[in-house]
């Protein structure tokens, strides 16, 4: 059995799923940024998209479809990238442009 | 008022006369080039024939002494693997007398499998009023592929006209019914919608147009994939005008688009009804940004779209396939169908929508070609007051 | 925030954001790996990897329904295989045809009966059968020899997988079902030892006929599958036998001594075991020409008549029914009635594990077993609409219209004449089954094609119907049917996948030039 397919694989995978989340919540902070939970679900879900999409080619690829790679990839890509950049955007809405400065101002 | 530094290419009448030239050569070469000799056909349905001559249409052939024996005349449609021609023969009485296919791209087994012979063997000797009976039955044995209602359907127009011409009986086609329902009308008040917006105040205006292109990218887009394209205007360029009953939408859209373009000087059907540029708007909403290229690219995009249209256009007439003008990736979005070149354009622009206005329609799309043409026929007849809008 | 250690947290903060990117790319890549590894894995040959039973892994509790999804609509009919079998009826044609062409005869005429009046009430089947001896076949020979080069080592794997398969039963139900084995353990079976001299006579587990004194049916059929499981098959389920299923008359090789004598169903034909194994899924996605039913055929034979030694032993009767003809009933279904799966357009079997990549064979018994129900996951809505079998048949024998009355039930009208013409043009191992590998059910197991089936089966709505239809048909195109047919046919030979290496005779052989191999 191949390691992508093993558990070790996959919990692998979750330790950086998790570290990604924690180094989001920390570029969400230093941006000032806030993250209701909203923001979250619709982040996660958007991952999962991602992981979905290149699962998805890679399978194809190795079943010996490449038709369905291109195609699937070119469908499924421009759907993640447009989702990804309107989530860019969704992201920051609620940031206060210079807030951090303050905030670091009232502390001092 | 400040001059914009783009520039809209000069159109000249030079340019008009060479590319007008051109449409009608290779037009008329695509209708002429592959004519096949009909003569060796006429033989075998009439083995006593000596000479034919051709009035409106229909072959008249006569035997060695001059005599009638009876008339033929083409019938065609769309097989299962291409055009598919043939012949039907009917004699002085009024009777059939054979068929001859003259051209099919159907292969030999696949052409037996479905049981054409046993329908050619058959029909010959019906009467008129047979026809119509042959035609429900053989529909009903060979199960209404593709193929056999080609054939049954070209067969009945061939012996429609020799009726019409020679003997004035009126052989009622088996026309389709009006395909009039709930796509028909919404085009038709999207295209009165999107008249009647012009003459509302702006903010109304745009709200109209949002919701129109998100009515129509739903409907015209997802539903029907049915927007215009280049090969249903090729074909109507060569003259292969779709079934009105069948096709009235597509009818609905290719007249509101020249006619919004002569009347108002700008197509209604690309900024309200074409679902391919909605969804450019709509990803350029997500983007939010709007990249504003050089001028030497807005200059010589168009003109390379202009050439590259002109191209696909006398290539697709010249070999009598307007499919072949296909370059949009309408399909591939609409009904994921496409090949990798349509693919690889729908990413391209789908992903520069993000950040350019509306790219496809701007520097890639065959509408605009006509759009322009439309505007420089507008522009003839109003003078120049008609290149304001552009 | 502590001002003691500004430095130290602003960098485990940097570093922290740093990983988190690379995670996600590591992340990304290894999703992309893992795709990988899945499509290839070979866990995902299913049916090919274990006899343990766990390839039935689709849970049918949850779409068991109380009747099959068939409709009867009409007075059912029992099938007259004389000339409702395709190789039945072509058998007694060919012979009767060359006779009758000797005396110069033509037309339904040259026929007896029942095949006179059969083809008088069908005389586009007529046709279609002298196309297929006139015209198809010797084309096919010519073809064969001139292009058949290419497709040797497929015949040789056909060959070699169709060797071995027991024949079926070689005798009627009542010579043939009832055990025969003379010593038994717990004898007392009919014509058994009998007990010698003055040595005690044991306790017994079997009644006066010689059967075993079981338990309960519920635990019988779970032996009954286990057992089936372990001697290889990859799906099994048990039914009642609906009588509609068997043959009006018995046909050629399987023992009866006067075909045209109406078949008696025997009583003890009760109950219905199938039992199915897939083929092997490269092949099959190479046909129509590198493909075989034969490995599929020989595996459920083996299985069949494993399992009906099993049931004798046990003292009960058993009669196998066996691909590729070896049959007294039809075997679909009883298969669906069975909960193995559903009917397709393309009136082969769909069952969620296989799709339509299944060989299934029945087992008829009347051992006392807890019957399975029928399954309905949704393949009737999903047939309606999908059509991907009927756009890539190349003979055109998949109706594209509704389901029409057919003996009394309702369903997709196959043209079984032009499907067998086209298979008996067809080069290589003979036979066609694109309907079989393009049929978007036929997937192998792995995680995409299990949610999507997962999805589907689920989805009250059928709006998933729909968006998987347009996917499959975008993104698993297959080649135009019309170059599935032979060179003097039209067509290039082409087969709905590329071959699996293994099957690549230029790769290993060397070819004479000029035999219209290679490039």
């Amino acid at each position: 059995m191949s390691f992508f397919m093993s558990g070790f694989f996959w919990f692998l995978e979750g330790a950086l799923f998790c570290i990604f989340i924690l180094a989001v919540r920390a570029w969400a902070e230093d941006r000032s940024i806030p993250m209701p939970y909203w923001k979250w679900i619709s982040l996660i879900v958007w991952v999962f998209f991602v992981g979905f999409t290149l699962a998805f080619i890679g399978t194809s690829f190795g079943e010996g479809e490449p038709a369905a790679a291109i195609r699937g990839g070119i469908l499924f890509g421009v759907i993640a990238i447009i989702s990804g950049v309107g989530l860019w955007r969704l992201l920051k809405i609620g940031n206060i442009p210079g807030e951090e400065e303050f905030a670091t101002a009232t502390e001092e | 008022m400040k001059k914009s530094l783009r520039q809209r290419p000069k159109s000249n009448l030079l340019l008009y006369l060479f590319v007008i030239t051109a449409l009608v050569l290779s037009a008329w070469y695509g209708r002429t080039r592959s004519g096949p000799d009909i003569w060796p056909h006429l033989q075998k349905i009439f083995p006593e024939a000596a000479s034919f001559s051709v009035s409106d249409g229909v072959f008249v052939v006569q035997d060695e002494r001059g005599g009638l024996l009876g008339w033929a005349a083409n019938g065609s449609a769309n097989g299962y693997a291409g055009p598919l021609q043939l012949l039907v023969g009917i004699d002085s009485t009024g009777t059939v007398s054979g068929t001859s296919v003259i051209e099919h791209r159907e292969t030999p087994v696949f052409w037996r499998m479905v049981r054409f012979p046993v329908f050619f063997s058959e029909i010959a000797g019906s009467s008129f009023e047979e026809i119509n009976y042959r035609y429900e039955e053989v529909v009903g044995v060979t199960g209404a592929t593709r193929s056999s209602d080609a054939i049954v359907a070209s067969v009945r127009k061939a012996v429609a006209r020799v009726a019409g011409e020679q003997f004035d009986v009126t052989i009622p086609l088996p026309l389709p019914p009006w395909e009039f329902g709930f796509f028909e009308i919404a085009i038709m008040v999207l295209l009165a919608g999107a008249v009647a917006s012009l003459y509302l105040r702006r903010p109304v205006q745009k709200a109209w147009r949002w919701a129109s292109q998100a009515f129509a990218l739903i409907v015209v887009g997802f539903w029907e994939n049915s927007p215009i394209t280049l090969t249903k205007l090729t074909g109507f360029l060569a003259g292969y005008f779709p079934e009105i009953r069948a096709n009235l939408a597509i009818y609905l859209l290719v007249v509101g688009f020249v006619l919004t373009v002569l009347l108002f000087g700008r197509s209604l059907y690309c900024s309200h009804l074409c679902p391919f540029g909605a969804i450019q708007r709509f990803i350029n909403l997500i983007g939010g940004k709007r990249i504003r290229l050089p001028v030497w690219s807005l200059n010589l995009m168009p003109r390379m779209r202009d050439l590259i249209v002109f191209c696909a256009v006398v290539t697709a007439l010249a070999i009598a396939q307007p499919g072949l003008a296909h370059y949009e990736p309408f399909a591939a979005l609409f009904a994921l169908k496409g090949g990798m070149l349509q693919w690889f354009l729908l990413l391209i622009v789908l992903l520069l929508s993000l950040v350019l206005d509306r790219p496809w329609c701007h520097y890639m799309c065959p509408m605009r070609t006509g759009e322009r043409v439309l505007q420089d026929i507008r522009g003839t007849i109003t003078g120049p007051k008609g290149e304001q809008h552009a | 925030m502590s001002d003691s250690k500004p430095a130290f947290n602003v960098d485990r903060r940097k570093f922290l954001k740093v990983g988190g990117a690379t995670g996600a790319a590591v992340g990304g890549l290894g999703m992309g790996l893992f795709g990988y590894a899945a499509g290839k894995d070979p866990n995902s040959y299913l049916g090919w990897q274990t006899y343990e039973g766990v390839n039935q892994f689709f849970n049918r509790k949850r779409y068991e329904v109380d009747k099959p999804t068939y409709i009867s609509s009409g007075t059912p009919r029992r099938v007259d295989p004389r000339v409702d079998q395709i190789f039945e009826r072509r058998g007694r044609f060919m012979m009767q045809y060359m006779r009758g062409r000797q005396q110069g005869l033509s037309g339904p005429d040259m026929f007896e009966e029942p095949l006179r009046s059969y083809y008088r009430e069908n005389p586009e089947v007529l046709e279609l059968d002298i196309l297929n001896v006139e015209e198809i076949q010797p084309k096919q020979r010519v073809d064969s020899r001139i292009y058949g080069q290419q497709f040797l080592l497929a015949e040789a794997w056909a060959n070699a997988m169709g060797a071995v398969g027991p024949r079926g039963p070689q005798g009627p139900p009542a010579e043939n079902d009832f055990p025969r084995q003379r010593r038994m353990m717990g004898s007392r079976m009919p014509g058994g030892d009998q007990p010698q001299g003055d040595m005690p006579t044991p306790p017994t587990v079997r009644n006066e006929s010689g059967q075993v004194d079981l338990k309960d049916p519920v635990q019988t059929a779970r032996l009954i599958k286990k057992i089936a499981h372990e001697l290889g098959s990859t799906l099994v389920g048990i039914t009642k036998l609906n009588p509609d299923w068997v043959y009006g008359y018995p046909i050629r090789g399987r023992g009866f001594e006067n075909l045209d004598e109406p078949l008696e169903i025997p009583e003890h034909w009760e109950y219905a075991i199938v039992v199915g194994t897939p083929m092997s899924w490269d092949p099959m996605y190479a046909n129509p020409t590198y493909g075989t039913s034969s490995d599929a055929y020989s595996r459920s034979r083996i299985v069949a008549a494993r399992l009906e030694a099993f049931i004798k032993t046990l003292g009960f009767p058993a009669r196998t029914h066996v691909p590729g003809t070896s049959y007294d009933l039809m075997v679909p279904p009883i298969a669906i009635d069975a909960g193995l799966g559903e009917q397709g357009r393309h009136s082969v079997m769909i069952t969620p594990e296989l799709g339509s990549n299944i060989r299934p064979a029945v087992i008829t018994t009347n051992i006392p077993m807890a019957v399975d129900k029928p399954i309905d996951f949704g393949v009737q809505d999903f047939c309606k609409h999908c059509k991907v079998c009927a756009e890539n048949c190349p003979s055109g024998a998949i109706p594209m219209g509704d389901k029409v009355e057919i003996n009394g039930y309702l369903r997709y009208e196959l043209n079984q004449e032009k499907c067998q013409n086209f298979w008996n043009s067809c080069l290589g191992s003979m036979g066609c089954r694109i309907c079989i590998a393009c049929c978007p059910y036929t997937r192998k197991a792995n995680w995409l094609h299990r949610t999507a089936l997962n999805v589907t089966a689920n989805d009250p709505t059928n709006i998933s119907d729909k968006v998987l239809t347009s996917l499959q048909k975008s993104f698993y195109p297959g080649p135009d049917p019309l170059e599935y047919f032979m060179p003097s046919m039209g067509g290039s030979n082409a087969s709905y996948r590329e071959p699996p290496w293994w099957l690549k005779a230029e790769d290993f052989i060397h070819f004479t030039p000029g035999t219209g191999v290679g490039p």
